[in-house]
């Protein structure tokens, strides 16, 4: 009987440390310039990209059974990083990656559905996913994310750079950063918070928008949404010409006047009116969404 | 304990002795749930395998009955029609869902815009190419991509009735160039997208 | 575990890694309990712990080949458990602003669970905030290591460390101990 079992157990065991030898677990290192351009391809799973003060790339990866190799290689300051499934057996591909890189590096990442998250670089950023989730922080630059189905969080350092945001569904969080700012979603909520922007471009068909920071003088401000509402509150001084047009949505503005009918017959409501000096443009249209429109 | 450092924190306590740590550590460590979680579960997996399930487009009523919607949209410049069918589209394997298709003609709309040849041109040979695309993405995502182009196309159609009641409503013809210009990046964006796939995903 | 279960356990694992689902669910049924607690106790929500153990486990299920039997398998379901907490309540959060922002309605009050027999010691715990919510299960209920649990957590183990510290202060308060 007892040695019965233990036969079991062990034979139990030996299967196990069998499969253990098909799926990897990989660490490799390659010196990097300070400048480094990295790019990340992980068709499935996480990529997680921290950045610190070393001249050095490092990749920790947890790869899927029908991986067939984590690519590391260095061409001058391009860096490739890739998992690369094997051309038969793609089932089993999804592959964690956790990623050191100089923290001044450019990066770029694409996957399908993975994960992504990116913390402490203070280069530009470009990610691309289908269904995975983005979340940023600590970025210092330019920025550019388009997902499917993926939610988008970021998080600036309050610096000043060009931001674009494109998703279809996903929602977008974006917070602490100032200049320039495109987002685009069909059915994705958006929320922009903090900073202070010259130029911003939101649109959305369904998706709601809020968006809590300020707009600097001769500002470029438009809203375009079908569906969505908005809640916009501007910190901070304005100065600004707005018009608002609406087909039924209702509009409520804490900056004073009221809306008026487009014509006595059919629907469709205006708002123009000038806050402070004038000096930036604030266009809004929107089909059917509300729209609350106020100040700090 | 009143002492903030914390290196020492940890060598303050004495497991073996003290009470909180004792009581945690009498906790059960498994509870069980209030009703079986299997269920939930073993619907996920079947998800995660080959199992496409097409979302009904859930279509609203606007759609209801008409078969063919044809609207006419005068503007100074001339007369434009967009003409809009509601399509079965054949796919053999799947239970079709309904999915409206459009074939805008190009021209002027209103006063202001224009639908020009170009546009018209790259959609259609978009639309005809995003079945194939959408099939390298998973069930899931496809289900995804579909709702919200439904979404696009259901604004689409909204504006259109509402430009046949006042044909000159520069909003209107604003915001339905805007849809149109949303359509087209949706589709083209998942055009890319699903390219980079270099093949089917089944996670 | 018995020895029996012990071995049953690696056959399941095997046959689950090449899909086998009825296999899967014998591994399911043998960790459901203490993956549920953890949630549980982590969350402080019913409703929300049986979430985050169904999507726990579905997790599980796709990255099965990557189990590699460096630790049990009830730790490696534990750790994907923690990430599936972790990631629900960022989602959560993000949620919870939108919400906030959009309407004077304010955020509903978290739920504490209430399945019947909760000592004082899981009602106190409910009460912590969530960090140190979070370790103080881990380390001290599960018995986990700083350096596993700031890992799990994805915390500093220093952090894990003084996060303790602040639970037991908070517990020996509501608790009325004298540490």
């Amino acid at each position: 009987m007892k040695v019965t079992v233990k036969i079991l157990l062990a034979a139990g065991l030996t299967v196990l440390l069998a499969e253990a030898a098909a799926a990897e677990l990989v660490e490799r290192r390659l010196e990097a310039p300070r400048d480094a351009i990295i790019s990340v391809q992980n068709t499935a799973g996480a990529i997680d990209i921290r950045g610190w003060s070393r001249n050095e790339v490092e990749v920790r990866g947890d790869l899927g059974r029908d991986v067939e190799e984590l690519v590391l290689e260095r061409d001058d300051r391009e860096i490739r990083i890739e998992v690369r499934a094997s051309r038969r057996n793609n089932r089993r591909i999804s592959s964690d990656l956790d990623i050191r890189v100089p923290e001044g590096s450019t990066v770029n990442v694409s996957g399908v559905s993975t994960n992504i998250d990116i913390a402490d670089i203070s280069g530009d950023l470009r990610i691309s996913v289908v269904s995975g989730d983005v979340d940023v922080s600590g970025f210092g630059s330019d920025i550019e994310v388009g997902t499917v189905s993926g939610d988008i969080q970021a998080g600036g350092r309050g610096q000043t750079g060009d931001a674009r945001f494109n998703t279809v569904s996903g929602d977008v969080d974006v917070q602490d950063v100032s200049g320039n700012i495109s987002i685009e979603s069909v059915s994705g909520d958006l929320l922009i918070a903090d900073g202070v922007f010259e130029r911003v471009n939101l649109n959305t068909t369904s998706g709601d928008v809020v968006f809590k920071a300020g707009f600097a003088g001769n500002g470029r401000f438009d809203l375009d949404t079908i569906n969505g509402d908005s809640d916009l509150t501007f910190k901070g001084d304005v100065s600004a010409r707005f018009n608002i047009e609406t087909f039924n949505g209702e509009i409520r503005n804490c900056f004073g006047p009221e809306p008026v009918r487009t014509s006595q017959y059919t629907p469709g409501r205006e708002l123009k009116f000038t806050e402070g000096g004038g000096s930036g443009r604030v266009t809004i249209s929107t089909l059917n969404g509300d729209l609350r429109l106020c100040k700090d | 304990m009143n002492r903030d450092d914390q290196n020492d924190i940890d060598n303050q306590i004495d497991y073996e002795r003290d009470p909180l740590m004792l009581a945690a550590r009498q906790l059960p460590q498994g509870i069980a749930p209030g009703r079986d979680l299997w269920p939930g579960i073993a619907a996920g997996i079947e998800e995660q395998r080959e199992a496409p399930s097409r979302r009904g487009a859930g279509w609203n009523r606007l759609f209801a009955q008409a078969a063919a919607v044809l609207l006419l949209i005068g503007g100074s410049s001339g007369v434009t029609w967009l003409a809009m069918k509601q399509d079965a589209p054949a796919v053999a394997t799947e239970p079709s869902a309904e999915v409206l298709k459009f074939q805008p003609v190009a021209g002027s709309f209103g006063s202001q815009y224009h639908l020009g040849a170009e546009f018209v041109e790259a959609r259609n040979s978009l639309e005809a190419r995003l079945d194939e695309e959408l099939k390298r993405l998973s069930p899931e995502t496809r289900a995804e991509v579909e709702a919200n182009l439904n979404t696009i196309r259901a604004a689409i159609v909204e504006i259109n009735l509402a430009l046949a009641n006042e044909p000159d409503n520069a909003l209107l013809q604003q915001l339905l160039m805007n849809a149109y210009r949303d359509e087209l990046a949706v589709m083209s964006r998942v055009d890319g997208m699903a390219s980079s796939v270099m093949r089917r995903n089944d996670i | 575990m018995t020895m029996e279960t012990a071995s049953d356990e690696s056959a399941w694992i095997e046959r689950a890694q090449k899909s086998d689902s009825s296999a899967f669910e014998s591994l399911y049924r043998l960790h459901v309990d203490r993956v549920y607690a953890l949630c549980l106790r982590m969350t402080g929500n019913t409703a929300e712990a049986e979430d985050c153990t169904q999507e726990a486990f579905i997790q599980a299920w796709s990255k099965l080949d990557r189990f590699r039997g460096d630790s049990s398998f009830g730790t490696w379901m534990h750790r994907v458990a923690v990430n599936t907490v972790l990631g629900r309540m960022r989602k959560s959060n993000r949620e919870r602003d939108r919400i906030h922002a959009v309407s004077d309605v304010a955020p509903p009050a978290e739920s504490i669970g209430d399945s019947g027999g909760l000592r004082d010691l899981e009602n106190a715990m409910n009460e912590l905030p969530s960090g140190a919510r979070h370790v103080f299960v881990l380390h001290a209920v599960y018995g986990y290591s700083h350096e596993e649990t700031s890992d799990m957590l994805g915390i500093a183990s220093g952090t894990s460390k003084a996060q303790l510290h602040r639970a037991r202060r908070l517990l020996a308060q509501q608790l009325n101990l004298s540490l």
